[in-house]
C-alpha cells in the first residue's frame, strides 16, 4: 500500500509541474507524515546530502565540461569532414556520414543533445541541399544523436553505475558493440533511402591523400576517446579521474590547438556545466532520501515478490522491463527516468539473475529511444528545430528508424553476448 | 564581469549581486575541482597520492551542487514535467497553477533551510578525518544553498502576484 501511496503522490506532484527535486522531497515528507513514521527528518536530509556527495559523481560535471570544450566550435565540422572522405561515395552517403560522425562524436561527448546539435548543424543543411527531405534529415539526426549516450563515455551510464553499484568501466565497455550495431542499422537505412529516392547516389570516392588530410585535422579530437577510454580500461585512472583528464585535454585542444575557444568563454561554460550537473545531482540526492524511506519500509522486497509472482522467466522480466522503460522514456527525459526507476529495477534484476551491467545498458538504450519518441524529446526538438520542420512530419519519417532501433534493442537484450562479450573478455 | 556569465532573468540589484556571487563561487570551486583531481592523476604516475583529494572533492561537490541548485532556481532551470503547464496555458488557470507550484516550493525550501540548520548545529563536533574541518562546514551547503534558492523563488512569487508573466526555464539538461 505504501508503494501505491508514494507512486500516486509523486506522480500527482510531478505531473502538476513541480520541479522533480521538490516533488520527490515533498513525497518523502508526506509519506512520513501520512503513515505516522517516526524516522527523524534530519536523518533523511543527511541522506539527501549524502546522495550528492560521493567522489565518483564528480565525473558528471567534469565530463560535461570536457564534452562542451571539445564540441564547441569546429570539432563537429572536422569530424564530419573526416567521415565524408570515408563514406561520401556510398548511395545515401550524406546520411551514412551523419551516422558515422555521430558515432565518433559519441566517443568525445556523453550527451545526446550535444551530439544532435553539433552534427545536425553541419549535416542537416547539407542533406537538405542534396535533396533529402527535411523530415528525414531531422529524424536521422534525432536518432543518431542518441548514439552519444550509448557509446562511451556516457553520462546516463555514469549515473546508473552510481545508483546501482555496477562498474562504470564495465558499463562503458558494454556500450561499444550496441552503439556500433545501432549505427550500422541506421547506415543501411540511409543507403536504402539514397537508392529508393534517388536523391543521393553518392559522390566521388576520396583519394588516400584526402582521407589522410581529413584524418589529421580531426585527429586531436579523435584521440580524446582513445585517451579517456584507454585510461579507464587499462586501469591508469578511474572514471572520475578520466573526467578531469578529459577537461584538461579538451582545454588544451580547443584553446591552444584549434583556437576555437577563448579564456572569456570559460566561466560561462564551467558555470553551465556545473549548474546542469547540480540540477541532476539534487534529483539523485532527493531520490536517495525517498529510497531510504522506501527501503526501510521494505518496499523493494514487496515489489520484487509481486513481480516474481507474475513471471519466473528472466526473459519475460526483460521484456516487461523494456516495455516499462520505453513507456517511461516517452514521458520523462532519460536522466530523471533512470534515477527514478533504477532503485526498483536493480533489486528485480538481481532476483532474476540479470547482470547489472546488462540491465544498465538496456535501460540506457531504452531511455535513449525516449529522447526522440514523439511528442516530446530532447534530440527530437533539437533536430526538428535545425531542419525547421514540424514534429508531425518528423514522426512519420521516424517510423522506419524505430523499426531498426527496436530490432537492435531486442538483439542486445536477448543475445547477452552482444553487449557483454567485451565485458567478459576484459573482466 | 557580468557579460562572462550566462543570462539571468531581470531582478533588483541586490538579488543580481547575490546571484553573481553564487555564479562566481561555482566557477571557482569547479575550477579547483578540475585542478585537484587532475593533479592527483599526475601524482599517481609519480607513485604519490594526495590524501585529501577525496575529502576535499566531496566537500566541493556538495557545495557546487547546492549552490548550483540555487543558480538553477534563479534561472528557473530545475527539471520538471511541463506538459500540464503547457496545457494550462497563459490564462488565469495557468497563472494560478504556476503560483501554486512556487508556493509549494517555498514550503519545501523552508523545511530544507530549517532542518539543514539543525543538522549544521549538531555537527560542529564531527571532524573530517584528513582535512580536520568540522562536518558542519560541509553540511552548511544545504541550508545556505536552499536559503538562496528560496530568495529567488520568492522573487518569482512576488512577480507573479504583481501579475507579471515569467518566461520558462533558461537552460535544459541531458
Amino acid at each position: 500500500m505504501i508503494m501505491v501511496f508514494i507512486t500516486l503522490t509523486f506522480f500527482a506532484l510531478a505531473l502538476a509541474g513541480i520541479p522533480l527535486v521538490y516533488a520527490l522531497l515533498l513525497t518523502t515528507f508526506t509519506t512520513l507524515w501520512w503513515y505516522g513514521l517516526t524516522h527523524p527528518l534530519e536523518t533523511i536530509l543527511l541522506t539527501y546530502i549524502g546522495g550528492v556527495e560521493p567522489f565518483v559523481l564528480i565525473a558528471v560535471p567534469l565530463f560535461i565540461v570536457g564534452g562542451e570544450l571539445i564540441s564547441r566550435g569546429g570539432v563537429g565540422r572536422r569530424i564530419v569532414a573526416f567521415a565524408h572522405t570515408l563514406f561520401g561515395f556510398l548511395p545515401g552517403g550524406l546520411g551514412v556520414v551523419t551516422v558515422f560522425a555521430c558515432l565518433l562524436f559519441g566517443g568525445v561527448s556523453g550527451s545526446a543533445i550535444a551530439g544532435s546539435a553539433a552534427i545536425g548543424t553541419v549535416m542537416i543543411p547539407a542533406m537538405v541541399e542534396r535533396g533529402y527531405s527535411p523530415a528525414f534529415a531531422a529524424a536521422l539526426v534525432a536518432v543518431a544523436g542518441t548514439l552519444a549516450v550509448i557509446i562511451p563515455p556516457s553520462i546516463p551510464m555514469l549515473v546508473f553505475g552510481f545508483v546501482s553499484g555496477a562498474s562504470v568501466r564495465d558499463l562503458f565497455l558494454a556500450g561499444v558493440v550496441p552503439g556500433i550495431l545501432f549505427g550500422i542499422g541506421l547506415m543501411l537505412l540511409c543507403v536504402r533511402y539514397g537508392i529508393v529516392t534517388g536523391c543521393d547516389r553518392g559522390g566521388e570516392r576520396a583519394s588516400m591523400r584526402e582521407i589522410r588530410a581529413a584524418f589529421v585535422a580531426a585527429f586531436p579530437a579523435l584521440l580524446m576517446p582513445v585517451i579517456i577510454l584507454g585510461g579507464i580500461w587499462f586501469g591508469i585512472f578511474t572514471p572520475t579521474e578520466a573526467a578531469a583528464v578529459a577537461v584538461v585535454y579538451g582545454l588544451f585542444i580547443s584553446m591552444f590547438f584549434y583556437g576555437d575557444i577563448g579564456w572569456r568563454e570559460l566561466p560561462a561554460l564551467v558555470l553551465r556545466a556545473f549548474t546542469t550537473s547540480a540540477v541532476v545531482m539534487v534529483v539523485i540526492g532527493a531520490t536517495a532520501a525517498l529510497a531510504w524511506v522506501i527501503t526501510v519500509e521494505q518496499v523493494p522486497l514487496m515489489v520484487t515478490e509481486w513481480v516474481r509472482e507474475v513471471t519466473d522467466s528472466k526473459w519475460m522480466f526483460l521484456l516487461l522491463a523494456n516495455i516499462a522503460m520505453l513507456l517511461l522514456g516517452i514521458f520523462i527525459e532519460p536522466l530523471p527516468a533512470l534515477i527514478l526507476s533504477a532503485p526498483l529495477f536493480v533489486p528485480l534484476a538481481m532476483a532474476y539473475g540479470v547482470d547489472l551491467v546488462h540491465l544498465g545498458l538496456i535501460m540506457t538504450c531504452n531511455l535513449a529511444i525516449g529522447l526522440y519518441t514523439p511528442p516530446v524529446g530532447g534530440t527530437l526538438f533539437v533536430a526538428a528545430k535545425l531542419a525547421q520542420v514540424g514534429i508531425g512530419k518528423v514522426s512519420y519519417a521516424l517510423i522506419p528508424m524505430f523499426v531498426v532501433t527496436l530490432v537492435v534493442l531486442f538483439a542486445v537484450t536477448y543475445i547477452e553476448a552482444l553487449p557483454m562479450g567485451l565485458v567478459w573478455l576484459l573482466r | 564581469m557580468r557579460h562572462l556569465l550566462p543570462p539571468a532573468p531581470p531582478e533588483p540589484a541586490p538579488l543580481r549581486w547575490l546571484g553573481e556571487l553564487v555564479d562566481w563561487s561555482i566557477v571557482l570551486l569547479g575550477a579547483a575541482l578540475v585542478v585537484i583531481v587532475f593533479a592527483n592523476v599526475v601524482m599517481h604516475q609519480l607513485d604519490y597520492d594526495i590524501a585529501w583529494t577525496t575529502e576535499f572533492g566531496e566537500f566541493v561537490m556538495v557545495w557546487t551542487t547546492f549552490l548550483g541548485a540555487a543558480a538553477a532556481a534563479r534561472r528557473r532551470g530545475h527539471m520538471a514535467i511541463t506538459e500540464a503547464l503547457e496545457l494550462a496555458g497563459e490564462g488565469s488557470g495557468g497563472r494560478l497553477l504556476r503560483l501554486a507550484i512556487d508556493c509549494i516550493v517555498v514550503v519545501v525550501l523552508g523545511v530544507l533551510v530549517w532542518y539543514g540548520a539543525v543538522i549544521v548545529q549538531a555537527s560542529w563536533g564531527n571532524i573530517l578525518t584528513v582535512l580536520d574541518w568540522p562536518m558542519a562546514w560541509q553540511y552548511m551547503a544545504l541550508p545556505a544553498g536552499s536559503a538562496i534558492a528560496l530568495v529567488y523563488v520568492l522573487r518569482d512569487v512576488v512577480a507573479r502576484l504583481r501579475g507579471q508573466d515569467l518566461e520558462a526555464a533558461v537552460e535544459n539538461v541531458s
